[in-house]
Order: structure tokens, then sequence, then C-alpha cells
């Protein structure tokens, strides 16, 4: 630890010493990145960042804070960062613009909203949005198609959007499986009393660990192999432990322990699909929308109905997950729209070893009122959840068992951790217990990355939500033609392209036309009517009464063209072709522009 | 257009709601205050609706001590204002009672008013030509991208909105036989053959082929609601729960553990037809029917709904619909809920047939009783039009003006409003009540002692329902039994959880308890009542 910090002391200088004169080189336009030696960069990562970060550990809202601070300060021209509204503590929920703000209206061009650690404990997804937006930032100079592609899209990233537990998790004692919750309190248990009955570190030293007293009756015993390790015996065999679950006394005498610890609501159970009350799906509130962090949240994507595609990070398994939570809003998802995510999913399988594309109702669990069917339900938005780490991950191979029963974690831990991860078992008295023992997992692990496969983990998530909002849909005017009638009568007619996967209206919103169709527009002309042409080569067309001049196309396909024909009164030489789409972003071409 | 509006300000003095002779926003406003004042409960206020009116409530209790309650909520949805002025008399009747039956009342149990949960539809509506459900967001009702483009319009301008109809060729409508004012569709099974299109009055403006389907109106209160909730529908909001006012009910409901039973004054019929048991959708996942015990409870509450209201003639059915409020106190927040229209169109019958009302169409008790009663501006003769939109037809102005289906003018309620009185005072009077009788100390020597608690349920109705044991933030029987220091548990715990406790039922507690001195025993629940007994070993 002390080497650690000496290193830490002495690189610091030296680094801010080798960079400022690279950064005072860079002032003059911020979309430059700091100068880079080719041989020094490792392809793919910025050797000379303007942002120095280490992304083989965590953070807590001060650090994110001023890592928002810093990324905005050095590239103002791409970054900026807002709260979006306060958590229920009061913190401020930060989310980060990352565009081209030279190119175009930010807020008009196709979004892609990326979160993280909606359920605190899963602290690496705000880790993973961060790099994204630093990594965005960072290479925006150095390679082309990032540069492309803040001009084109803009990425609305929230490291954390629940803020309050995450510190809570951090500073104060948890195991890896709390403070998953939010901060506010409720009476858990239905006793009338509120957060009653906590963990306890009964040993003062951090972690919020397991307990087992030795019993003749228990049915645990300790691996020979690993001691840390706790094993059921085998039927007929006499056991050695029985399992008092995680570090705590019973404070209000009800005898249970820990059972009513601060809110055990669950955030992704709180939102605007298909909600159900808590015996239905437990970790629900009263309604959906009941916590001040959904609410900011929604109420974003309400104001930015540009946003097109969507992640949002959990722990834990190694799945990028789609929709529907629950098994009667399969309905919803019609085979044009699977074919979107299939497209996006399996090639995100390939990125990102050791995931698999799956289905949550199908191969996961139920959830109702989760937050990405809210996403993907209520505003038509194309969205992943990616649920990070996987035992894959440790000897790069497939593991057979779950997170509980694997033994590969006590492996890892002695060959490449040498022993960091685990608490050793240790002696207490217990006031409610007796003679008990202390020890096992610490909070970070299992869950939680370890440092150094993080970093790798977030390059190849991020890339993965890159490419997902590179294929948002991104509309091109192909051509137009006027021609003209005869008398003072001319035809114009234009076509419009989406040259991505992703439709500027998922199928589902088609449907129940939760965004108002795209506009195509002529401009400085006098219409006499419009239409839109269905068949170019038989002349299929259907006219459009209403205001003709403003063609509403319910939905360009992904690859696929639009055409539309005015027949106008006048030349339309100062005429101009304007395309409008919510999701599609907004082009203007004039006619006479070839 | 606004020359034309000043106009209808000026010459129309909102000739249908004068018939109606409901008060302006300001006045009903004001009644509210003063009945909220009398009972002292100062101008609360639940919280603000989207337009930023205060929600006011009523509360009818004696001290600010929670005692289980009685919670009335009426308002809702806009096109119901018959049910806020009946809860407003509510408070008024209660309020004249004799000071002991009051007092006697109010012993044991509080009644909380929420007369208005959507004052921004009635204040809109008193004073526009029409009645709309929804609170003051502004929606596109037709999800077509544009805000209120195609509102109904008074095209006759009498100051409100009828219907209109169009003659022509294929039409799916005919006149009444009866009533030549109102149409029916053509059946042609009984050689009938249309003649007329149907619409609300109004123009395309969009020419989507409707007549005023994106007006102003905002979000239907009563469509928000999280049980059933109808997403992509007309007034329905973005997501369940997306509005203030439904907001601020369920908060309330949650806020205070102390309410237990709710009667909904609107839209929605479940007192005349008790809710049933259906085992089936009882045991699904999502729970679609009330629980056995819960629908014995609405059994016994619809006989004294019966009982109180059977003067009032049959009313029509009227199913709770998805997203409604009453479903929702249920199914969602655990508590007995109750709806009733308190009104409802009906004509004494002297013909001694009682079932007769309940078989005659909805559509015609609503023309009968608007005859009998002679009820200006309820159906209107039909008047020609010059209407852009059909320029070689004739188009007229006239029939059913919509609200008079469900509201009456003012002094037809005052029958309703004592019948509904009644009925509350008797369901106030069934609610749960708790009684703990002193509890038994046996020595067993060695200063060991056994003590036992009987809590009796006196009430004729369950300290909550069975639903409620299922949710997680309703408050639950509970008892707490506090020890000295040099005191011990040799059996039972201190904190002890039950499930609901049935009428006229007792539950019984005990604990061996080892050491002298006073023990606190606090058991109870907010919606049945508590208590804590002080007893010395």
């Amino acid at each position: 630890m002390l080497i650690k910090m000496k290193l830490h002391r002495l690189i610091l200088p030296l680094f801010i010493g080798f960079t400022l004169p690279f950064m005072i080189f860079g002032q003059t336009d911020d979309r430059k990145g700091a100068v880079e030696i080719a041989g020094l960069r490792a392809i793919g990562s910025p050797s000379n960042p303007k942002v120095p970060m280490n992304w083989s550990r965590y953070h807590d809202n001060k650090q994110i804070e001023q890592f928002c601070k810093d990324l905005q300060n050095a590239y103002p021209n791409l970054v900026r960062y807002e709260s979006i509204g306060k958590s229920y503590e009061g913190r401020d929920m930060l989310v980060l613009t990352v565009s081209d703000f030279s190119k175009g209206k930010t807020d008009r061009k196709p979004g892609m909203w990326i979160d993280g650690n909606i359920h605190a404990n899963e602290l690496q997804g705000s880790e993973i949005a961060m790099y994204t937006a630093w990594y965005l930032a960072e290479n925006f100079s150095s390679v082309a198609f990032i540069q492309e592609l803040l001009q084109d899209k803009v990425f609305y990233i929230a490291p954390t959007i629940n803020p309050d537990s995450r510190d809570y998790f951090i500073h104060e004692p948890n195991t890896m499986h709390s403070s998953r919750t939010g901060r506010r309190p409720f009476d858990n248990d239905g006793d009338g009393a509120i957060a009653e009955d906590l963990y306890d570190d009964l040993d003062g030293d951090g972690h919020i660990v397991m307990m087992r007293r030795k019993s003749k009756t228990g049915r645990y015993k300790a691996d020979p192999e690993n001691p840390n390790r706790m094993l059921i015996v085998k039927p007929g065999e006499v056991g050695e432990y029985e399992m008092l679950g995680f570090e705590g006394i019973d404070n209000d005498g009800d005898g249970l322990v820990n059972e009513d610890i601060t809110g055990t609501y669950d955030p992704n159970r709180d939102w605007g699909w298909n909600w159900q009350p808590n015996y239905v799906q437990n970790g629900a509130l009263y309604y959906p929308g009941t916590l001040p962090e959904t609410k900011a949240v929604k109420q974003f994507f309400y104001s930015h109905k540009n946003i097109a595609g969507a992640q949002s990070y959990h722990n834990y398994g190694g799945m990028i997950l789609r929709g529907p939570g629950a098994a009667q809003d399969e309905k919803y998802y019609s085979r044009k729209d699977v074919q979107v995510y299939d497209a996006l999913g399996k090639t995100g399988e390939r990125m990102l070893p050791g995931y698999n594309y799956i289905v949550i109702h199908k191969d996961l669990y139920t959830v109702f009122g989760g937050e990405i069917d809210f996403i993907t339900l209520a505003r038509g938005v194309f969205t992943f959840s990616n649920e990070l780490m996987t035992t894959y991950k440790l000897f790069n191979e497939k593991a057979g068992q779950g997170l509980r029963q694997s033994d590969e974690y006590y492996e890892f831990d002695k060959l490449l951790l040498f022993g960091d991860a685990y608490v050793p078992w240790k002696e207490y008295d217990h006031p409610q217990f007796g003679k008990i023992e202390i020890g096992g997992a610490k909070k970070n692990y299992t869950r939680n990355h370890p440092g150094f496969l993080l970093l790798e983990d977030a390059h190849r998530n991020a890339a993965f939500t890159i490419y997902h909002a590179h294929h948002t849909p991104k509309l091109e005017v192909l051509d137009t033609e006027v021609k003209p009638l005869g008398g003072n009568l001319y035809e114009v007619n234009a076509t419009v392209w989406n040259g991505r996967i992703i439709p500027t209206h998922s199928d589902h919103d088609v449907k129940y036309k939760i965004e108002r169709p795209d506009h195509i527009r002529l401009e400085g002309a006098e219409v006499i009517t419009g239409l839109q042409v269905l068949d170019r080569d038989f002349n299929v067309t259907s006219e459009q009464k209403y205001k003709p001049h403003q063609i509403e196309i319910p939905n360009i396909e992904g690859m696929s063209e639009v055409r539309v024909r005015w027949i106008v009164k006048g030349k339309p030489d100062k005429a101009k072709l304007i395309v409008d789409s919510e999701k599609g972003g907004l082009l203007e071409k004039l006619l006479t522009e070839k | 257009m606004k020359i034309r509006i000043f106009a209808i300000l000026v010459f129309f003095p909102f000739l249908g709601w004068s018939q109606l002779d409901y008060p302006t926003y300001p006045q009903l406003s004001s009644q509210i205050n003063s009945l909220a004042q009398q009972f002292g409960s100062g101008s609360a206020a639940i919280g603000k609706s989207y337009g930023g009116e205060n929600i006011p409530i009523i509360k009818i209790q004696q001290s600010q001590k929670p005692k289980p309650t009685l919670l009335i909520v009426a308002g809702i949805d806009g096109r119901h204002p018959a049910g806020i002025l009946s809860a407003v008399a509510l408070a008024k009747r209660i309020g004249d009672l004799p000071k002991d039956s009051l007092s006697r009342l109010l012993q044991d149990h509080a009644i909380w008013i929420v007369p208005m949960l959507n004052p921004d539809a009635y204040k809109r509506n008193i004073s526009s030509a029409v009645w709309l459900s929804g609170n003051g967001r502004a929606i596109d009702n037709d999800r077509d991208g544009r805000l209120n483009e195609d509102p109904s319009e008074d095209l006759n301008k009498d100051g409100l909105i009828s219907q209109m109809r169009v003659r022509s060729i294929g039409g799916k409508y005919v006149t009444h036989k009866e009533y030549a004012n109102y149409l029916i569709e053509a059946d042609p099974q009984k050689g009938e053959r249309g003649m007329y299109d149907l619409y609300v009055e109004g123009m395309d403006s969009d020419k989507d082929g409707l007549f005023g389907e994106d007006g102003e109106g905002g979000v239907n209160i009563n469509r928000n609601f999280t049980f059933n909730y109808p997403a992509f529908t007309p007034e329905s909001g973005d997501y369940a729960a997306s509005e203030p006012e439904t907001r601020a009910i369920v908060d309330l409901i949650f806020d205070n553990p102390q309410i237990a039973t709710v009667v909904h004054y609107g839209f929605g019929n479940n007192l005349h037809e008790p809710e049933k048991f259906e085992q089936g959708k009882a045991n699904d996942r999502i729970i679609g029917s009330w629980l056995e015990n819960d629908a014995a409870v609405s059994t016994y509450v619809s006989g004294l709904y019966s009982n109180n209201t059977a003067s009032l003639g049959a009313a029509p059915k009227e199913s709770i619909q998805a997203g409604h409020f009453s479903n929702a106190a249920y199914y969602h927040m655990g508590k007995y809920s109750f709806s009733t229209p308190v009104w409802w169109p009906s004509v004494a019958d002297s013909s001694g047939q009682s079932d007769k009302a309940r078989k005659t169409p909805a559509a015609d008790a609503f023309l009968q009783w608007a005859t009998v009663n002679n009820v200006s501006g309820a159906v209107l003769p039909w008047t020609k039009v010059n209407h852009p939109d059909f320029p070689n037809q004739e188009v007229e102005v006239g029939g059913v003006v919509d609200v008079f289906k469900n509201n009456p003018p003012l002094a037809f309620l005052t029958k309703n409003n004592e019948a509904h009185t009644a009925f509350i005072v008797a369901l106030l009077n069934s609610m749960p009540k708790l009684e703990f009788p002193e509890p038994v100390v046996t020595a067993l020597g060695d200063n060991i002692f056994r003590v036992d608690l009987r809590i009796v349920n006196t009430g004729l109705m369950p300290t909550y329902p069975e639903i409620a044991d299922k949710i997680k933030h309703v408050s639950k029987m509970k008892t707490v039994c506090e020890l000295q220091k040099n005191q011990k548990f040799l059996s039972g715990k201190r904190l002890q959880l039950s499930p609901t406790l049935h009428a006229g039922k007792v539950q019984h507690v005990s604990w061996l308890i080892q050491g002298k001195g006073t023990v606190e025993i606090t058991a109870g629940c907010p919606t049945g009542g508590e208590n804590t007994i002080k007893v010395t070993l």
C-alpha cells in the first residue's frame, strides 16, 4: 500500500511535467488531442491522454464528478456534463454529453444513452461508461471513425444513476450483494418501523462477510484445498459447521438477523412498463417512478426524443440482454425488431468473448417494471443491458457452474491475486449465536472485476456501445429531381436513405405511434399536392391531403429508402428539402445542391 | 377565432352549465376550504395538480391521533363533476349531524375526503363548452405528433358541444322511435336502414377522418393508475402513475397506514354487484380477482349499500375500467376499495316490476329520465349548420349533451346524497375495531410469568383485506413486548407479526417471561387501532 502511494506521488508530477507542453500546444483547438509519438501509442489507446486515468480501479461520486470536470475542461468542444436531477439524498445525477459540438445541433443527432450502476453494488458499469466518454474524446483526433461518429451522433453517458447507494457501498460495510438498492428507507418487514435491523460489522474490519459456527449437526465443512471455501457435505457425511448468513445481529428482537436493512427495494423494478407490486415483482415500491433517480432519467428520455439506442450496465454473468423482461410482453417484439436485435447482439457476442446474447425472461428470469423494458417499450428505443463480468474471464474458458458454487474464484484468487480477495476466518463472540467465526469473500470480489481485467472489459463493452450507436439511423438524401410538367407546374422527387441497421421507428413504435412520423418537407415552393411514392417503377403513390408540403413517413427502415414527390407551382429554384426525424436526425438540402 | 370566442362569452353565458347549476371553480374551492376549516384540517392539500392547483383534503376527525380511517375520493375523471359535489355534500351532511352522534361516529374512526383529485379538469370544464376527463397536461391524444390540433368545436354557438349528424347514404344511424332527438344504430334485422353518420360536434381540422379526437383535456387520471394500466390508449398518459395527481393519492394512502377503506365517487360500480372471487385469477402470479375472504367482505358491504340506496332505483351496470383508481387501491395498495357513481338516471317505476329498470338499456333510462323530468339542455333538437367538411350534405347539430348522462342538475343530487351519506355512516360503523381485554398473568413460581394477551376485532370487517398481507409496504398486525433490563423471554419474541384479524375473531399472543417488573405491550395495527398496555409481573 505504502509503496503504491509513493509510486503514485512520483509518477504524477513526472506525468504532468511530460504532458504540460502538449497541453499548451493543444489549447488552440481542443478537438485536437495531445501530440502522440507513434511508437509509444499502443494501438487503440492514447499514449498521452489529456485526462490521465487509471482504469484498473473504482471511483466514488466525488471522483466521478472530478473526471467529468476534467474531461469537459480538456475537451469543451466534445464533452459537457450536467446534473439531470437529484438523488434521494441530494446528490447530483451526472450525465456527460459527448458529440462534436461544432457540427450540427447536438440534441437533433441520433443519440445513444449509456448508464451504469443502477444496482449500486454493481460498480463497474460506471467505470465502463466513463471509459467510453474518455475513449471517444481522447481518440477523436487520431481515429477517423470516431470523428465521423461524433459528427453524426451524440452520446449521453450517466456513469451512475444510483449515486447515493454507490457511495454507501464503497464507503460503508456491505456484502457483494448488498446495497443493490437505493438509500430511501422503507419498512421492509411491514412492522411499522423503518430500517431497524441493518448489517453489523461485528469485528469492525470494514467488510461484511459470512458467519459460521462449529456444530455437530452442521451441513458444511471447510475445503481442505482452500480454507476460505465452505463446502456442503455429501449425503451421509457428517459436517463441521453451520452457516449463519452475513455478519449481523438481531437488532429488533424479532428473531431475524439483518431482515430490515436500508431499502431492500430494487431501483430496477421502478419503471413505467408492465410495473407490478412487490408480491408479483419483489423490489417494487408504490408505483413506477417512486424514486427521484428514476424520475430524473425518465424525464431525460422524454426531453431527448433523439435517443435511438441505449445500454444499461449491470453485473453479473457475461450477458448481452435484450427484453422483454416478462413473457406476456413477447407480443411487442415483432420479427423485424428481433432481426435488428439479432444483428447487433450477435456481433456483440463476437466482440465480448464469454458473453452470450440472450432474452431476459427466457434465459435469465422474469422482470416486471425494469428499466430496459421501459426504454424499449415505452420509448421505442433499441436497448441492451450487458451483465458485466463472467467466470469465463478468470481463465479464459467456459466454467460450468454459477457464482456461488464455482471453485475457480478461489483458484484465481490464489494464483493471480495472492489471497487479496478473502477475509480469513476468525473467531468472534456473538451476543445471540455465541462463539462463531467470521470470514469470506470481500464485497468487491466475484461480481466486480478484479483490477487488471477491468480495462479490457471496459474497452470491449465500450466498443460494443459504439457499434450500437454507429447503427442508429443515418439518413441521407440520395437524390433529388425536378421535372417540368408543362405550364407552370413541376414535379419534385426525392429519395431518402437510411444507411444503418436501426430504423427510425421500431415496428413496435410504428404500431403504437410512440414517436411522431418522420417528416420530409419541401420549403420555399408552392406545393399543390404531396405524395409518397410506394413503387417508382409502376407509379404507385399515396397522396397526403393534410399539409402536403410535409410528407409524413411512419418509418424509414434500416438499409432502406423512401421516395416522396410533390407537384409544385413555379420553378422551385430556391426550394429546400428538409428531413426531420426525431430518432433519425435533421437534414437540410437545397434542391439545386447536387 | 378570438373574436368568435369572445362573442360566445358575451352572448351565451354557458347555457348548458347554468342548467346544471354547478358552482364555478372559485366557488367550489371556497366551499371545500371552508369545510376543511370547519373540521379543523385547515386548507390542507395532498399535493398539486399538473396545472399547479391545490388538491384539497377535508379531514373529519376528533384529533390528530391516527384512527382507522375511511377515505372518500372524487373528481378523478373530469367528466364526473357530480361526484365532486356529492363528496362535498357528504362533508356538509356529516358536519350537520347532531353533536353527540358526530362524536360517537368519530370516537374510533375518522373520515377523510379528497373531493377533487383532478382540479385542473373542473377548472377548465366549468368555463368551457365541453366536459373532458383529463388534467392540465397538453397531450397528443391521437399520437400523430401534433398537440390539440383537432378539438371539438361549437359550430352552432350555443355554448356547448353536442352531437353532429350528417345525412348520408350508407350512414349507420337512424332516429330513435320514441325519442326523436336521439340517434341509434340501425338494425337491419329489424328492417332499419341507416341514414345518418354521427360525430361529436366539430371539424376534421387535421383531415384524418376523425372529428374532435385531439382537443384540450390532458391525461385522464382514472386511466393512469397501476393496476391493468392501459398503455398507448387515449388519455392514459405516457406510463402508469405519470401524473402528479395519481402519485399524490397513492402517496397519501401509503403515508397514512390508518386508511383502511376507500370509496370512490365516480365512474365504475362494484357496490350494486359485489366483487367476485374467481379462483383461477386469484391464483395467478398477477392476481386478477379479489381474494376469497375479501370478496366476502365486498358482499357484506354491497348489502349495506343496497339497504341504504334502494330508493334510488337500479343503477346501470358499470364495470371498473383499466387503469382505474379503485382497482389499484385494492390490488396495489391493499385497501377495501369501492366505487359508485352516486347518481344515475332513474325514473320511479310504478309498475312494481323491480327487474324492469335493470333490463332497460342505459340510453333509454337516460332519455326517459330527461323527458319525464323535462331536463332542459340534456337532449337538444337538431339545428342545421353549414359544414365545410361536408359541402353537399345536410349537417345538423343537436342530440345528446354528454355530461348530462352522468351529471344531473344539482337539485337532482339531493336524494342520492342523503342515501349515500347513510351508506357511508353505516360503512364507518362496520369498520374494524380492535379491543384489548386486560392480559392474564399467571405466576409459575421462581419469577417466571406467563402473559396471555387477547386481541378482539369487535368491528364487522377484518382489520385489512387479505391481499394487504402480501404487500410489503402495508402495516401488518403486530405485537411488541418491551421488557425491563432484568427480564428475559423464555418463550415468545419481542416483536411478532400476524395476518389480518377477521371480524369477531380473537388473536392470542403469549409470552413466558422471567423476572419481575412492568412490561409494556403495544398491539394492533393502524387500520384496526393500536393500544399500549402495561402489565406488572
